[in-house]
């Protein structure tokens, strides 16, 4: 038992220290006394992403740095869940700082997910006027089109953060899964185990779930699961006469 | 009144209006260790009666049902400790006592297999008017009180 626990506490150092190494260059983060890490700063400037892309090319400078830093913070991050989770009794609790990143993510990419379309080149080729019999074609009005754009769409950039942003997502839930966390499912009716119910709508189906508003994640324990976040989801609710009145 | 029986582990259970949490003393010097129920160190003393089970729903999930079926789920029952209301759920009136019973044997089912042996005795932390001992008595435990 204590042989263990010396060796949770060499690997925990070990991380600390590779975590120290990376930091000095940017001395963003830092670590508080449960070895939990804080993200926030980061997480409010990736929640903005997809607003900061759509104002002006210059920010999406700022926003692919901010990626970058992001995917490096997470990959600290990935190695990280499963100490916390072994010393501490509930093995939620070294989870959310993660948790509070991955939803960043995903805020972000909702925010993506709504790119408008190009909008086509409107262009305008004007009759030409009949010119004068004794006039020299020269004199005549020029047959030049005129072509109206839209103002400058960053289409081709956004869709490659949006890229980026999914790269991400998928390599930090591909490094959870091996420690044997996993997304909540939302496919069909609620279970009251998994998903916690912020809102509901009139309809038919009672307990199907209508919209996810936060994502959840569980973890195997001994053939358990236990959830360390639950899904905030929207349901159908149970008695739609209750909303009509 | 029987006296508690003197075996078994005894657990502290802070039954909140939210909340509760239930933990025991371990080690030495003595502290109080938190036993996680269903992974979490929180318990919402929130109480849900799905129709046509047996068991009730307790903690996060009867809280996650809340908002779905709010006339199946009651939560803050201790402010009604002490009173006659009663909560008419599927047609059968319960009163706070059994509602809070209920939440309580939750619990100490869970810390039962934690820990692998029967909890027969807890300390609970609450304001003490009558009713509470009675809720404690109902998961079959004898109480024995200090006003």
């Amino acid at each position: 038992m204590s042989q263990d626990h010396n060796e949770e506490s060499v690997e925990e150092t070990e991380l600390e220290a590779e975590a120290e190494t990376e930091e000095e260059s940017e001395d963003e983060t830092e670590e508080d006394s449960e070895g939990g890490l804080d993200f926030s700063e980061v997480i409010d400037e990736v929640r903005g992403v997809g607003e900061i892309a759509r104002r002006n090319g210059r920010a999406l400078v700022q926003v692919n740095l901010k990626l970058s830093e992001l995917i490096e913070h997470s990959l600290k991050l990935s190695s990280r869940p499963s100490t916390a989770a072994e010393s501490s009794p509930a093995p939620s609790r070294g989870f959310e700082a993660l948790a509070e990143a991955l939803e960043g993510i995903d805020a972000a990419l909702r925010a993506l997910e709504k790119i408008p379309e190009p909008p086509e080149p409107k262009i305008h080729i004007p009759d030409p006027e009949p010119a004068p019999f004794w006039f020299w074609p020269s004199a005549s009005k020029p047959l030049r089109p005129s072509v109206t754009l839209e103002p400058y769409c960053l289409q081709d950039e956004l869709a490659a953060v949006r890229e980026g942003l999914r790269v991400t997502l998928s390599r930090i839930l591909d490094n959870l899964r091996a420690e044997g966390i996993q997304p909540i499912e939302h496919a069909g009716v609620f279970d009251p185990k998994f998903h916690r119910v912020v809102g509901t709508v009139p309809g038919d189906k009672a307990g199907e779930i209508v919209d996810v508003v936060r994502r959840g994640y569980f973890k195997m324990q001994d053939n358990v699961e236990v959830v360390l976040r639950s899904s905030l989801v929207i349901v159908v609710s149970a008695s739609p006469e209750r909303i009509e009145s | 009144m029987s006296e508690p029986k003197a075996s078994g582990p005894i657990v502290g259970i802070d039954l909140g209006t939210t909340n509760s949490v239930i933990a025991r003393l371990t080690g030495s010097p003595l502290r109080p260790d938190v036993i996680p129920i269903d992974g979490q160190r929180l318990c919402p003393t929130v109480v849900s009666f799905e129709s046509g089970k047996a068991a009730p729903l307790v903690g996060f999930p009867a809280r996650n049902r809340l908002l779905f079926a709010p006339e199946e789920t009651v939560r803050e029952a201790k402010r009604h400790m002490g009173t006659d209301h009663s909560y008419n759920i599927h047609g059968k009136m319960y009163s706070a006592p059994e509602i809070q019973a209920a939440a309580l044997r939750y619990m100490i089912e869970k810390a039962s297999a934690a820990f692998g042996e029967t909890v027969n005795r807890a300390v609970i932390t609450v304001p003490g008017p009558s009713s509470i001992r009675t809720s404690g008595k109902r998961p079959g435990w004898p109480v024995s009180s200090r006003d």
